[in-house]
């Protein structure tokens, strides 16, 4: 029996992946492939690799003294207090911004890949890996699973609208969050037979202010709903919950990987019991 | 033919819903009875008009006196959507596009919606008044979304007229509508159709489809980025929850209209009546396969 692992998106929560992975392995659970979108693939991709945990941590560390990774959403009004010229010039800067394709740039994320995975390509990986992205072309779900590491995750990490999609050929790939946030159906078809799926999930409530706020809430929504498709397929669900810890706060790991580490613990015995018998 | 009383599932994104005239007169002229209905959007308007038992033909012209009285107030409707100029005309292509396009750059940042509730309320009272869910022959419901909960609200009780400006209140275009301590807004905008809460219960079930036309097909800025996005993700979640439903008629015609194409409503109804008629005919002609396997991206 193969035993996939299939790691969802959720920015800096994606720490907690460290932990899952962490837990696995100590608990002598083999993974024998492993696939994920987003951050999901930037662990999935680094565990692959590296398959020390250890190591990986250190490289984490070495990324988050290196490289900013904090962006700061450029359409945080602050209409109070500001004068009728100073909101006006923040109008034409947003108006001018939504010309570009994207907030930020992939200068940080090249660099955060960069260390992790160097020079190596996914020929190189110790067990399979793919990551998952998205075409916009097509509108369809593509998975990545040739060539350089640093090149094949970039596409997986390009949220839409936060950073610019990444141009292959034909093809214009953005985050596979679009439609495979958890991208279990794409691990199947990579031939694993019991798929263990980590879901990244926010347990408070989003408040609405503006009309904004609602329109992005629902999208959240629609992503949910598609979620929860692809976990019904899932041999084993485990669901790290947050409380109070953002997707775009990735300067403190420490706390995502305890989380992930003792939610997944906890749940072993259940995930033991399950392996026994699908064995059968 | 469809002989046993069936459900009827109506949506459409924006204007479009309004095509829901054709539908009903399609299925009347076939006898086929229709024992619930469920609608989304401003499907919503003419599913009840007919649910009480009226014929929803009477409101082509109210629909029509409407937009044209009102097309400088809504939206600014006649400038964005380009049907005088042509280069804004990809506004109105996607409805994600228009509605990121005017709450992120406009002076709406702080807003709950692009438009009150004054323009259109008039008109839903005008036609509903104070018919209640439960003086309608025909059960209804509204799909909404609860944006406390997030998640899908049926409305079936209680005023029509509340019912109705739930089931219209796109968001971001209208302010939420309360009802019973909810907070909701329309459904469209996370699938077309009101399929989410349809079970066994409900066969045979009959959907009529607006099939998707992807806008933005190489998108370039950032909005048209996210509208794509947007569209990919609702396509995606309508088709999956079309397998649930016994039939589905899919109307390919109703591909050249868009969600602002208010100007054409009586060349929108006559299309989706006719379409209609001929993919009822083509199920009396399959019955035995059932469902017509139409959906397609």
């Amino acid at each position: 029996m193969k035993i996939g692992l299939s790691l969802g998106g959720g920015g800096a929560r994606g720490y907690a992946h460290i932990g899952v992975i962490r837990a696995l392995t100590e608990a002598g659970i083999p993974i024998d492939t492993v696939n994920g979108t987003s951050i999901g693939a930037v662990m999935g991709g680094a565990y692959a690799l590296h398959g020390d945990m250890d190591k990986i941590t250190v490289l984490i560390k070495q990324v988050t003294q290196a490289v900013n990774l904090n962006y700061f959403n450029i359409f945080r009004h602050k209409l109070e207090s500001q004068t009728f010229l100073r909101r006006w010039l923040s109008e034409a800067v947003c108006d001018i911004a939504s010309l570009r394709n994207s907030v930020q740039s992939h200068r940080h994320n090249l660099k955060a890949l960069r260390i992790i995975f160097g020079e190596h390509s996914f020929a190189d990986t110790k067990i399979p890996f793919s990551a998952v992205a998205h075409d916009l072309i097509t509108g369809k779900t593509v998975v990545i699973k040739r060539g350089k590491l640093v090149e094949g995750i970039l596409p997986s990490v390009a949220i839409p609208g936060i950073f610019p999609p990444v141009q292959r050929g034909n093809r214009l790939l953005v985050d596979g969050v679009v439609l495979a946030n958890i991208p279990v159906t794409e691990l199947r078809e990579e031939g694993a037979d019991f798929i263990i799926a980590v879901e990244l999930h926010a347990t408070e409530p989003t408040p609405y202010k503006n009309g904004l706020d609602i329109i992005n809430n629902l999208e959240a929504m629609k992503q949910h709903r598609l979620e929860k498709w692809a976990l019904a397929e899932s041999d084993f669900h485990i669901r790290i919950d947050f409380k109070n810890y953002t997707t775009e706060h990735f300067e403190n790991p420490a706390i995502a990987v305890e989380t992930g580490y003792k939610v997944t613990k906890k749940q072993i015995p259940a995930l033991l019991r399950r392996l026994e018998r699908n064995a059968h | 033919m469809l002989t046993e009383p069936i459900t009827l599932v109506l949506g459409g994104m924006g204007v479009k819903g309004v095509a829901s005239i054709g539908i009903l007169e399609a299925l009347d002229s076939q006898k086929i009875k229709i024992k619930k209905i469920y609608a989304a959007g401003a499907s919503a308007l003419v599913a009840g008009y007919y649910a009480m038992g009226k014929n929803p033909e009477e409101l082509t012209d109210r629909f029509v006196n409407f937009f044209d009285s009102n097309d400088k107030l809504l939206w600014g409707l006649e400038q964005m959507s380009g049907l005088f100029q042509l280069q804004r005309r990809r506004i109105t292509d996607s409805f994600a596009y228009f509605l990121q396009q005017r709450l992120y750059c406009r002076a709406n940042a702080k807003r709950l919606s692009i438009l009150t509730w004054d323009i259109v309320k008039p008109l839903i009272y005008e036609v509903f008044s104070n018919t209640d869910f439960s003086d309608l022959k025909i059960p209804m419901a509204i799909s909404t979304i609860d944006l406390d909960a997030e998640k899908i609200f049926m409305i079936e009780s209680g005023k029509l007229t509340d019912g109705m400006k739930a089931g219209i209140a796109f968001p971001g275009l209208f302010p939420p509508v309360s009802h019973k301590s909810h907070k909701l807004v329309s459904s469209t905008i996370c699938c077309e159709l009101p399929l989410e809460t349809i079970t066994r219960i409900d066969s045979p079930v009959l959907a009529v489809d607006f099939p998707v036309i992807l806008s933005h097909e190489r998108p370039t800025d950032m909005l048209e980025i996210i509208a794509r996005t947007t569209e990919i993700r609702s396509h995606a979640i309508k088709n999956r929850l079309l397998k649930k439903v016994d039939y589905v008629i899919t109307l390919e015609r109703m591909n050249r209209f868009r969600w602002g194409s208010y100007r054409q409503i009586p060349l929108m109804i006559r299309y989706a009546r006719e379409q209609t008629k001929h993919k009822l005919s083509l199920i009396t002609k399959f019955q035995l396969t059932r469902r017509i396997p139409a959906v397609t991206l």
